[in-house]
């Protein structure tokens, strides 16, 4: 094929062209994954801001209030409404979903199906660039008059609208929020070409690495539903900047007086329906990839072949598929048609299935193995522990009635955060550690990585699982000071035990940014170009990987890539490329 | 595929389950009134509460159970499979059998779960049967940033505040020679409100005057920031918001409804556990029956503790002062509650000029609109003077 010949004899290139507007696949992965990663700094900062006004609500101001140019001795209700609403917005956009789709998906697939590239590398730049202007304009409406966006990251109308946010953070919020879908849909697009068209011989679609089936699909649930929340932002857009009134019915009053100047006619809950039907695949974005990746470090560290390997696929397609009929489960209390709920719920109940079924087999994938303790391993048993308190809270969420009590309270924030810092964060902390070494030549440092690993797990149960108390008593969500209501109280010593916890979670992670940047200059180097003995192609090449992936013929594949400790060889490892008497590609 | 004899056993187990609780499913479940282990004190022993603290608790069984297996074999598989040196793993993809069965047993658990919390969920948003009118009572609720408006009938169950047809004599004249057709335009019923709304609105003269009303027989009682209900009788309210989406939340009810601008609500809740009496010299008095230390476990919060009330909270992100946004609810045996109202009633017969401070009623009418599935209801009868 033409664009898998003659790509490794390369032309010198310049810094810029290397560093800055670099069409190899492998560097825009790296400017993903480090720009991702200060991204963690910022959002962590602000969830810290959170927590420190929960624990502390009379003397947080003190610190925090300065930082922001915000008068008074307390933190105020906007400021701590924009604290939270940037820190979902951060983590989010500017974190998870590049990570996991812009830094494993770039760096990782076209290595392991064998491909040179991506099918459109200008793109791919194009797709890292969009979204470092995406992250300008989002960071950028901390600096503008009024501050950043106070609606929560769900930006629910009318409180978004110009008349009850007149500042231009939200309108800056909805922008960037769009160029970072713009973004999404860039990537997806590669991805989709490049696994459908660049695979190398013998790689069928059954014999592909996990991680590289489960950025498959979800760059396919990527491009069916952001341009969804894009149309729903830019109707936003347009009723805060032309007077429309998509989101606006008639007959509202700011405090007191009729809104003038908007036609009205518009539905309230139009907003959540089609914010949802982006957002809630977007969950799945956010998780898939990292199940990817969980099930690649675990068959390797267990030595094992993946239990169940076709399930696994089905069950992730099946997550995918489902994941666009349930999204109103997230308006149970909205009003809108109960009967509709219903359906809602009974598809939610069933999205649970598949997400059983995956957990079964990661247990069934260490049942009987020859299991190393390594960090990128114990990252990924994290992974599998709290995903399944994740999903058995989201059981209560799931039952309509129940969740009229636990609905927009601590017990959701407990369960997503079981989801996305238990779930993914480990996941992305098991594929950095365990591609590490693929990247730079050297491993990182596997103490102050354990070190960094325990820290973390404990103080993030510390954190997150009081939280699952806290909603069922009642607390409720995006509040500023829950103790001015009686009944939560006696909740502030609770708080403030997850606040402390939370400052020894977010000072853990610098452990693991100092392990990062330490180890790329001075880590353990790597003896062979295949330091963890695996079988997928990405570690069948020389270490870092060259322009153009492979030197000379692109391998061919003779079978699948979780061949450990098999009979037929006596290693514990069959290389997806060893050529074995009888195989055929 | 060849289906081997444990294999066809398995299937029949997992299909047995799954048969097994489709059997159970329709059966509501019976309610209990016991421990609430996680969940917050209740003061509603009604229908729906009930249901949802018995479901939770189910499903907290089923988690209970779940996590047990799993972290089980999970824990095992840490100790037992650690790296032996010069071993093997055990070389298998996958096992149908067990695939089979761990895919069909929980399924059987969740279709279970679907249906154990349709009676809760039918009997909280589409009653077969209202309770006659006697045993109800209305309230309009109106949520604003960031406050909660309440409105009862009065003695005379008509709610007439603010209706355009008691505009007065001024307000009519100042109308006529202002807008088309005035405040008595029958062509379009909901015109008249908000007309008379910006009215008020845009004539500050008007508004001051306090002469915008014609409230002879203006009995409701409004409040802002206070509820008292009576126990045992459907609460039935008709719930909307003025400006952004506020979420009335009584956790002690376990009762929870967004407040959607441009869709008003029609809600109900039963309170059952009496908070408050009255004062035997004054009825418009009320008087607690308990301390707020009944939330900390009898622990007194030093400088906290006062006089019990119950809480409704804002729910729904509204913005600044969302945190905010609280109200205290009461609740009266039945026959203290009509005693109240017919003594707050009559106090607040023919006495307008409070209305001025809380003119927020004079948007009211502006969102009359039903929703669209609302004729699946029975037919609930109109709100009095509407």
């Amino acid at each position: 094929m033409l664009l898998q010949s003659g790509h490794d004899t390369h032309h010198k290139q310049s810094f810029f062209s290397t560093y800055i507007w670099s069409e190899d696949h492998k560097m825009i992965g790296k400017q993903f994954m480090f720009t991702a990663l200060l991204m963690y700094a910022v959002g962590g900062l602000l969830a810290l801001g959170v927590r420190g006004q929960l624990g502390w609500p009379e003397t947080a101001g003190k610190f925090i209030n300065p930082i922001f140019g915000w008068s008074g001795d307390k933190v105020p209700g906007e400021g701590y409404n924009m604290l939270f609403t940037m820190h979902a917005s951060v983590m989010i956009f500017l974190v998870i979903i590049p990570m996991l789709n812009g830094a494993f998906a770039n760096y990782v697939v076209p290595l392991q199906i064998g491909a040179r590239d991506m099918a459109f590398p200008f793109l791919n730049a194009l797709s890292y660039w969009t979204f470092v202007v995406a992250l300008l304009v989002l960071v950028s409406s901390f600096f503008v008059e009024g501050g950043a966006g106070q609606g929560g990251w769900t930006s629910y109308p009318p409180l978004a609208e110009k008349q009850w946010s007149p500042g231009l953070g939200q309108t800056l919020w909805l922008n960037g929020a769009f160029l970072a879908g713009a973004s999404s849909i860039m990537g997806a697009v590669n991805y989709i070409t490049t696994i459908v068209k660049m695979r190398a011989p013998g790689m069928s679609f059954f014999r592909m690495p996990m991680t590289t089936w489960a950025i498959f699909i979800t760059a396919i649930l990527q491009l069916f539903s952001t341009p969804v929340l894009g149309s729903a932002l830019l109707m936003q857009t347009t009723d805060r900047v032309f007077g429309s009134s998509f989101f606006l019915p008639e007959g509202l009053a700011v405090s007191g007086t009729a809104v003038m100047g908007a036609a009205g006619g518009g539905q309230v809950l139009m907003w959540q329906h089609i914010f949802w039907f982006y957002s809630h695949p977007a969950v799945y974005i956010m998780i898939l990839p990292a199940m990817g990746i969980v099930s690649d470090v675990m068959a390797c560290f267990a030595r094992k072949p993946i239990f169940g390997y076709k399930p696994m696929i089905y069950s992730i397609g099946a997550i995918a598929g489902l994941g666009f009929v349930v999204w109103g489960h997230h308006m149970f209390s909205s009003g809108m048609n109960p009967f509709l709920a219903m359906g809602f719920m009974v598809s939610t109940m069933f999205i649970a299935l598949p997400s059983a079924v995956k957990t079964f087999n990661w247990l069934g994938t260490l049942w009987g193995g020859q299991i190393t303790f390594s960090t990128a391993m114990l990252h990924a048993l994290g992974f599998v522990t709290m995903f399944v308190i994740g999903g058995l809270s989201g059981i209560f969420c799931a039952a309509t009635s129940v969740d009229m009590h636990i609905h927009d309270t601590y017990f959701i924030v407990g369960h997503i955060h079981y989801v996305l810092f238990g779930g993914t964060t480990f996941g992305i902390f098991a594929g950095i550690v365990y591609w590490f070494p693929k990247m730079f030549g050297r491993h990182m440092n596997e103490g102050l990585g354990k070190l960094h690993w325990f820290i973390t797990f404990v103080a993030f149960n510390c954190v997150f699982f009081p939280m699952h108390i806290l909603g069922s008593q009642g607390m409720m969500r995006r509040v500023a000071d829950p103790y001015s209501y009686e009944y939560l109280k006696p909740m502030l010593g609770l708080n403030r035990f997850m606040s402390i916890s939370a400052f020894v979670l977010g000072g853990a992670q610098l452990i693991f940014m100092f392990n990062m940047l330490w180890s790329m200059r001075n880590g353990k180097k790597v003896e062979s170009d295949n330091p963890w003995k695996a079988n997928s192609l990405e570690w069948q090449t020389p270490t870092p990987p060259p322009h153009g992936n492979f030197p000379g013929a692109v391998p061919t594949v003779y079978r699948g890539p979780y061949e450990y400790s098999s009979p037929q060889v006596a290693e514990d490892y069959l290389p997806q490329t060893t050529k074995l008497p009888g195989d055929t590609a | 595929m060849m289906l081997r004899f444990p294999k066809v056993l398995a299937l029949v187990a997992a299909a047995l389950t799954t048969v097994g609780v489709f059997a159970q499913a329709p059966q509501t479940p019976a309610p209990t009134t016991g421990e609430t282990y996680w969940l917050p004190p209740r003061f509603s022993d009604a229908f729906v509460p009930v249901a949802i603290d018995d479901l939770w608790n189910k499903i907290m069984v089923v988690v209970i159970i779940t996590s047990i297996v799993v972290y089980g074999v999970f824990l095992w598989c840490m100790i037992a499979y650690r790296k032996k040196d010069g071993k093997k793993a055990q070389y298998t993809h996958g096992n149908h059998t067990l695939e089979i069965v761990w895919t069909i047993i929980p399924a059987g658990i969740l279709v279970w779960l679907a249906f154990a919390q349709m009676p809760a969920w039918r009997e909280m948003k589409v009653p077969q049967e209202f309770p006659n009118e006697a045993n109800q009572v209305r309230v309009q609720i109106f949520a604003q940033q960031f406050a909660w408006n309440f409105r009862l009938a009065g003695n005379d169950g008509k709610f007439e505040s603010y209706l355009p047809a008691k505009a007065s004599a001024d307000a009519k004249k100042w109308l006529k020679e202002n807008t088309e057709g005035g405040v008595d335009n029958p062509a379009d019923p909901t015109a008249p409100g908000r007309i008379f709304a910006d009215a008020i609105a845009t004539m500050p003269k008007l508004r001051n005057s306090g002469k915008y009303w014609d409230a002879a027989d203006d009995d409701d009682v409004i409040s802002a920031g206070t509820l008292i209900v009576p126990a045992n009788r459907v609460i039935r309210a008709d719930l909307r918001s003025v400006d952004v989406i506020h979420a009335l939340y009584i956790p002690s009810a376990r009762f929870k409804q967004d407040a959607v601008p441009g869709k008003p609500m029609d809600i109900h809740f039963t309170m059952t556990t009496v908070t408050h009496t009255l004062d035997p010299k004054d009825p418009t008095k009320l008087v607690a029956k308990y301390s707020q230390d009944v939330w900390s476990d009898g622990q007194k919060l030093e400088g906290k503790s006062q006089d019990f009330y119950l809480e409704i909270a804002c729910a729904e992100l509204c913005g600044g002062n969302h945190t905010k946004m609280g109200a205290k609810l009461f609740v009266l045996s039945s026959e203290d509650w009509d005693r109240w109202n017919a003594a707050m009633s009559s106090k607040m017969l023919g006495e307008n000029d409070r209305r001025n401070d809380q003119n927020i009623w004079r948007l009211w009418n502006n969102q009359d609109k039903v929703r669209p599935w609302e004729k699946l209801l029975p037919p609930a009868p109109k709100y009095p003077g509407e």
